[in-house]
């Protein structure tokens, strides 16, 4: 009686050995092609999407030295894709669909012609480099770009004082604000005068405001060559176009997670499907603009939000799909409080959560069992009227705290049992330390957003090591070290993905076929390769980047 | 430090970290400690020179104490060129001498 199943079993795995030899044999859909102008020949480094009719996942790859592209990595099913391209002073002439076979590759020559727009095509940090002007003059500018792109701004036709009452305008958003959902602060940023108009006789002197035409070159940066051409980026699109991606993690079972910059939402994706489900936490502060910056997870792999100028922390149990929401107390919610980080990876160790309170420029440390807040104020021996905004957070094994100090150029260790602050100046001045992570050898690794670097942070020597990113006007915003020892880094200005060996310096940058506005970047060490993924925080999808060497 | 231009700075400390024989120490941790409150690190220069920015104005200079360490050295003393006072001085410069441990 026992053999007849087990007979059985053999029988099913030689029929199931057979099938599998019969599908090896015979080719897997797949489109592959070749990629020309007229001016270039053959073009290396051209961004080449498909997406599937009624698919909501678009996959790229780039184009190598003879123009080849071949979509094999993505392992496309078959069906009607459309076809978009990314090359910068580009665009496809000609056909843009294709049709891919259920068996055999569909073969398409993509023939590309010089851009009608090539202002439309520009990435903030082209228009950053194409503008005169002093890195001086520029500097404000990357404000902007939390909001949108610089070529809406160089495309208006504002004299100086029609830019100034624009500038004061934006100063009554809240900066977690999008094109696609504006939100209003309960009273405006405040700012100096003098300040927004330089700004605006600047603006108004690189924008459209003395003619048709632009009165400067508009400059491109290279094409991807070589090994930045070896990549499959994956964007899975979300429902809605007013969601904003923040932060994007991925949990122990694979999928991924992400913030909502600009809506009181919690995001989880299944890229294997691209099934998207969304969980919605209640208001907290009727009026007060929605939305939450920093996603965390706790040991127990719940989700903490930092949840912005709704105030307060929240917690999502995973396993019975619960907000708990941890409310400020009513001394310190005022209408200027902003929760934007929050650092629970180490509460089981204390009971305590890091965050920051950006209205009063100080950290807060939750408990938990109370749901009481202690307030610190790390910049409290700063001299007065001197910018400081803690930003990014890492907490080591006791749950002593390291933040960033955004508005300026340190960053500091906050000890989780006396509350001592000790206070480390980066070694470039005006660096901006934005968001950071602690790898497995405690070195926090942080973005030196202003600075144009990437750096790290020897707790034991207490010392730096800084790295140039290789683009100009890059404005890193955040770093993540992979399991192989590689830096990754991502810009909410040149669209491109930095990989860095900090041991050679040696690096390379994929360019991302979209205006992508990147914010927290993460890498899954799980998989072979490692996979990044960031949100597009202005283009309402997750991106998924697998490196093919 | 930072952007601001209208900040009001108290105190900058400043200095030069030195061996026995006067050379200067690269790359040297100098802490400037706030009594009972904030440290602040960093490390020399190549011409063993190492700076603070401003501090509040409300921290009195002589609630600041500066040190020295590295490597295979130690502290011997810390000589403080701007004379001690209660008053708020706008810098004070310091030279901290280490011997071999």
């Amino acid at each position: 009686m026992l053999l007849k199943p087990a007979i059985s079993c053999i029988l099913l795995l030689i029929l199931q050995a057979g099938f599998n030899a019969a599908r090896a044999q015979a080719p897997a859909a797949n489109l592959a092609g070749r990629v020309s102008s007229a001016v270039e020949g053959a073009m290396e480094g051209v961004l080449v999407s498909a997406r599937k009719d009624g698919s909501n996942i678009t996959f790229t790859v780039a184009s190598d030295a003879a123009g080849r592209f071949d979509f094999a990595p993505a392992k496309l099913a078959a069906g009607r894709y459309s076809l978009l391209v990314r090359a910068v002073g580009y665009e496809l002439d000609g056909a843009s669909t294709v049709a891919v076979p259920e068996q055999g590759q569909a073969n398409i020559d993509l023939k590309l012609r010089k851009a009608r727009d090539l202002a439309a095509q520009l990435t903030n940090t082209e228009w950053f480099i194409s503008m005169p002007g002093s890195a001086e003059q520029k500097r404000p500018l990357i404000e902007c770009l939390s909001c949108h792109t610089f070529e809406k701004i160089a495309r208006t036709k504002h004299n100086a004082d029609e830019m100034y009452a624009v500038l004061k305008r934006m100063a009554t958003y809240a900066i977690n604000t999008s094109m696609e959902r504006k939100q209003k602060r309960a009273n405006p940023r405040k700012f100096d005068e003098t300040t927004f108009r330089r700004l605006a006789a600047y603006l108004a002197s690189v924008n459209l405001s003395k003619g048709p035409r632009w009165t400067y070159p508009l400059k491109t940066l290279p094409r991807p060559r070589g090994r930045a051409t070896r990549v499959l980026i994956t964007e899975f699109d979300l429902p809605r176009r007013t969601i904003a991606p923040h932060d994007v993690l991925t949990d122990a079972a694979g999928m991924v997670w992400y913030s909502n910059f600009v809506e009181n939402t919690l995001g989880r994706l299944d890229p294997r499907t691209g099934a998207h489900t969304e969980f919605t936490y209640p208001l907290i502060k009727p009026g007060a603009p929605t939305g939450a910056l920093a996603l965390e997870p706790d040991r127990d792999g719940n989700w903490w939000l930092a949840t912005m100028f709704q105030t307060g922390l929240v917690r999502f149990n995973v396993k019975n799909s619960t907000f708990q929401v941890f409310r400020l107390p009513a001394d310190l919610d005022n209408s200027e409080a902003q929760q934007s980080m929050v650092m629970p990876r180490q509460s089981h160790i204390d009971g305590k959560v890091w965050t920051t309170e950006i209205g009063r420029q100080v950290i807060l440390r939750l408990d938990i069992a109370s749901g009481k807040y202690e307030l610190i104020d790390p910049f409290k021996y700063m001299p007065e009227g001197s910018n400081h905004s803690p930003y990014g957070l890492a907490a080591d094994d006791r749950n002593n705290l390291f933040l960033m100090d955004f508005g300026d150029e340190v960053i500091a260790r906050m000890d989780a049992q006396t509350l001592q602050t000790t206070i480390y100046p980066t070694p470039t001045p005006r660096s901006r330390p934005r968001r950071t992570m602690r790898d497995g050898q405690h070195r926090i690794w942080f973005a030196e957003f202003a600075a144009n670097k990437v750096a790290m942070f020897d707790p034991v020597k207490e010392s730096f090591r800084e790295w140039d990113a290789p683009t100009p006007y890059t404005y890193p915003y955040d770093v993540f070290l992979d399991r192989n020892g590689e830096l990754w880094s991502g810009s909410m200005s040149s669209d491109r993905i930095l990989r860095l060996n900090p041991d050679t310096g040696k690096s390379v940058e994929y360019l991302l076929p979209r205006q992508t506005n990147v914010r927290r970047v993460f890498v899954d060490n799980s998989t072979t390769p490692v996979t990044f993924w960031v949100g597009s925080n202005h283009g309402a999808s997750i991106v998924k980047l697998t490196p093919l060497e | 430090m930072g952007d601001a231009k209208h900040k009001d700075e108290g105190t900058r400390f400043f200095g030069f970290v030195r061996d026995a024989s006067g050379k200067p120490v690269v790359e040297a941790k100098v802490t400037a400690e706030i009594k009972n409150s904030i440290k602040y690190v960093t490390h020399t220069g190549k011409n063993g020179m190492y700076s603070f920015g401003g501090l509040n104005k409300s921290v009195a200079p002589d609630d600041v104490t500066i040190s020295c360490s590295k490597d295979k050295l130690r502290q011997a003393r810390v000589i403080r060129k701007t004379p001690p006072g209660g008053k708020a001085v706008k810098s004070v410069e310091t030279e901290c001498r280490m011997q071999p441990e």
